[in-house]
């Protein structure tokens, strides 16, 4: 019976005809080949369906550094090859500048980070930081906010007073009062003069609670 | 009832009990996680959000395209799985697959909810039409969701062999020449990730 090795090098379709040929022939003599290939098969599927998402929570899983720092690579490198990768990346680059430029894109990729701090009423640890990034998402992460409970949540504002206010997301924070969120920013935080944190009561209505926790200026 | 860790805080900083080339036995330390969580063992809640929360978050998100909905979609299941502890069975389900059924219910709620007034009309009527031929999305996210945390259970370097491989489309030649890795080195991993993938899903299922 083939080696695994060969089972995958057929799938991945990383076999010369030769040993393909060879590999066919046998699995027509060979159920249990058949079976393995087909169930191999059905896994490779499976995986490759995989989108950016599912890939991205892989890599924030994983608790290593990154593919060998420790092998550099061993194919000794051609100088020649090496300064026509050199032109190529910057070639890139100043293909990347010029497209930008012309597209006259307003869009910024900048992002600034606000602290926010504990009002009257809050633990006084309580803190916060707020992330904008571009013009339209909060990365938020607050520590130390009271636990909350199923009948409580909190809701993070962008406002400069009570009639002047709208809501970005509702979060709640685990046992430590801690929660990192990232949510889409309704409006633009030049509008109003703070981001505001608020412990609401669920079924409690959509207006703000008179429960303010963290503020932070915009 | 704790409460409970958002989805981006699980997997920050070192932790877990999976390091990478040493895997864990899903069936063994997944029977006693839920012995403790039907005794009401409450770090076993939280143990259970750390290590399925990232899944069960991506999954909401990627299916309600809404990440405020999500985090609230993912605050009721966790609080179902703890309504209903006592009748979970790791012998007929692994914990993800219970996360993930339960998700996926509470999932299309909130979008059967949300009809009315969709955020986007097209994603909604694809999502909720019973009729559809199609496979239904939630349950084809929900299988790639518990993939990828399967996935996230893998060495490292044989998780980076098939992400290469599958998520960067590189031949296993290209893999070897660009991490420098030896090609048959680079072709054991492959085989050991895939052979690795198709036990814990056996085991899973």
């Amino acid at each position: 019976m083939a080696d695994r090795g060969e089972i995958s090098d057929y799938i991945l379709g990383e076999m010369d005809e030769l040993d393909r040929a060879r590999f066919e022939r046998d699995m027509q003599d060979d159920e249990r080949l058949r079976s393995e290939v087909e169930s191999m098969r059905l896994l490779v599927g499976r995986i490759d369906e995989l989108g950016g998402e599912a890939w991205d929570y892989v890599d924030s899983r994983e608790q290593e550094p990154a593919v060998p720092a420790r092998a550099p690579a061993r194919r000794p490198r051609v100088p020649a090859l090496r300064l026509a990768l050199g032109f190529a990346a910057a070639a890139v680059v100043i293909l990347v500048l010029v497209l930008a430029l012309s597209s006259g894109s307003t869009k910024s990729s900048s992002s600034r980070t606000v602290q926010l701090s504990a009002l009257a009423g809050a633990p006084p640890s309580a803190r916060g930081t707020a992330r904008f990034i571009g013009p339209e998402t909060v990365q938020m992460r607050v520590e130390h906010l009271p636990a909350t409970d199923v009948a409580h949540f909190y809701e993070l504002w962008l406002m400069t007073d009570t009639t002047h206010l709208v809501s970005v997301g509702k979060f709640r924070v685990d046992f430590q009062g801690a929660a990192s969120v990232s949510m889409t920013l309704p409006a633009s935080p030049a509008d109003y003069r703070y981001l505001n944190i608020s412990l609401q009561r669920a079924g409690g209505g959509t207006g703000i609670s008179n429960v303010s926790l963290l503020r932070g200026p915009t | 009832m704790p409460a409970l860790a958002p989805a981006s805080d699980i997997h920050a900083g070192s932790g877990g009990d999976t390091p990478a080339g040493n895997l864990r036995s899903p069936g063994r330390s997944e029977r006693r996680l839920a012995a403790r969580l039907a005794r009401g063992d409450e770090s076993a809640l939280r143990e259970i959000e750390r290590e399925y929360g990232g899944m069960l978050r991506g999954y909401l998100r990627q299916v309600l395209r809404d990440g405020s909905s999500a985090e609230d979609v993912a605050q009721q299941v966790m609080l179902e799985v703890w309504q209903r502890r006592t009748s979970f069975d790791p012998a007929r389900a692994a914990i993800s697959s219970w996360v993930m059924m339960i998700a996926r219910s509470r999932a299309i709620d909130h979008m059967r909810r949300q009809v009315p007034e969709p955020q986007d009309p097209a994603v909604a009527a694809t999502m909720l039409d019973s009729s559809a031929s199609q496979a239904d999305p939630t349950e084809t996210l929900a299988e790639q969701w518990r993939l990828a945390h399967l996935l996230s259970l893998l060495p490292r370097e044989e998780a980076t062999v098939l992400r290469m491989r599958f998520h960067q489309e590189m031949s296993q030649s290209e893999i070897a020449s660009s991490t420098g890795i030896p090609l048959g080195t680079v072709k054991m991993r492959m085989v050991s990730a895939l052979a690795r993938m198709r036990t814990m899903i056996e085991d899973e299922e």
